[in-house]
């Protein structure tokens, strides 16, 4: 039998984070927690506002300046979220399921 | 003669094809149009869940991936073309297959029946055994090394899934194109560490477009979307190369009518290559 060792590490992971083990790079955890953020806000991820806030988030505003420049005048991210119209749908997901996880 | 009917398929683009890297969506939509494919988004789709859900909150990536099977039409395929959104779609539809409680849930959530029998496929399936039969060769010779990244390696529960390594090169080789074997071909392009950890992915991308260079590519041909951005944006080397996505480089092999304005969205300008091959104009 084939083990699946990225699950396993997935497994191990969620539940190191219920139990609050401290964890070594906090930064990871709040990106992900961002593009969560985003999906809850509006169903899709919105880039620029995911790195925006990542970055506030890690006192480090200014070292992907040029390139987010340089992206929004090739148009590759958007200044306007794109959110989908039944957006309670995936709201109240998360909100089921975390009040589940307590 | 008369022209057939377009065959009508539904279609998943997910975060990044409808953002980052719409040039991808613009020629995918456009291939297949030549292919005689109708795509019809899927209507009101969401994020699948993305690395991030399903890193540290797998349930919702579960439910989120399941409400976009819920969108699908019936009775016809669902195409998908990033490796990473048609991985979390068929793991949820997998697990629907085997988890009463999950399809009882699924059910209560999106208010309809679950549709095993849904298909979900990857652009790749649609090109299947598809060679260039013509005498003409309109790749002229560009020579590649194709990336296809990580996401395509299937984990254990989807083993019996379609494998395309392979395909990039056999069919772009059939239209005059020159695929160069190296050694990267699914290393990984440092995923979300490109923006949560910069320093992590920059080194990891240079090594690949190093060994790009030194086997004698011209460019890149990437099957992932977010492989794309990554080679783009974390390159810091002096010599760089154009990176494509596969469906461009498609669009020039099958002649499609557009103008191709997508080419210039890209970090790296491909146009002085693509005129020294004279794959335009």
């Amino acid at each position: 039998m084939a083990i699946d060792i990225a699950a396993v590490m997935s497994a191990l992971r969620e539940m190191a984070i219920e139990e609050g083990v401290r964890i070594a790079e906090p930064g990871i955890l709040n990106f992900h927690q961002e593009v969560l953020n985003s999906i809850h806000r509006y169903g899709r991820t919105h880039k620029l506002e995911i790195m925006m806030r990542y970055k506030l988030q890690q006192h480090d505003l200014f070292s992907d300046i040029d390139l987010g420049l340089k992206m929004l005048a090739k148009r590759k991210l958007d200044l306007q979220p794109s959110k989908i119209l039944n957006i309670t749908q995936i709201q109240k997901l998360f909100s089921d399921l975390t009040r589940e996880q307590g | 003669m008369k022209t057939p009917e377009p065959i009508d398929i539904s279609y998943f683009p997910g975060c990044s094809l409808a953002t980052t890297a719409r040039e991808s969506n613009q020629s995918l939509i456009e291939v297949c149009r030549s292919m005689g494919y109708r795509l019809a988004e899927l209507n009101d789709w969401n994020c699948c869940g993305s690395s991030s859900a399903h890193s540290i909150k797998s349930e919702i990536g579960f439910h989120l991936s399941s409400r976009n099977l819920s969108l699908a039409p019936k009775g016809i395929p669902l195409l998908v073309a990033c490796p990473s959104c048609i991985l979390h779609l068929k793991q949820a539809q997998n697990r629907l297959k085997t988890d009463e409680a999950a399809r009882a849930e699924y059910e209560y959530r999106w208010n309809r029946p679950v549709d095993l029998d849904l298909e979900i496929i990857h652009f790749f399936e649609l090109l299947g055994a598809k060679t260039n039969v013509l005498p003409e060769l309109p790749l002229n010779g560009l020579k590649f090394v194709p990336y296809y990244g990580c996401m395509l390696a299937r984990p254990p529960e989807l083993r019996h899934e379609k494998n395309y390594y392979g395909l990039l090169e056999k069919l772009l080789s059939s239209y005059g194109a020159s695929p160069i074997t190296w050694s990267y071909s699914s290393r990984c392009c440092g995923t979300f560490l490109s923006v949560a950890k910069p320093e992590v992915a920059e080194p990891m991308v240079n090594q690949i477009i190093k060994n790009a260079v030194d086997s004698g590519a011209e460019c890149i041909v990437t099957a992932c979307a977010m492989c794309h951005l990554n080679l783009e944006i974390r390159c810091t080397l002096k010599k760089k190369i154009p990176i494509f996505h596969f469906s461009e480089v498609l669009s020039l092999a099958f002649k499609t009518e557009t103008k191709k304005e997508w080419f210039s969205r890209h970090l790296v300008d491909p146009m002085p290559l693509l005129r020294s091959r004279m794959l335009v104009a």
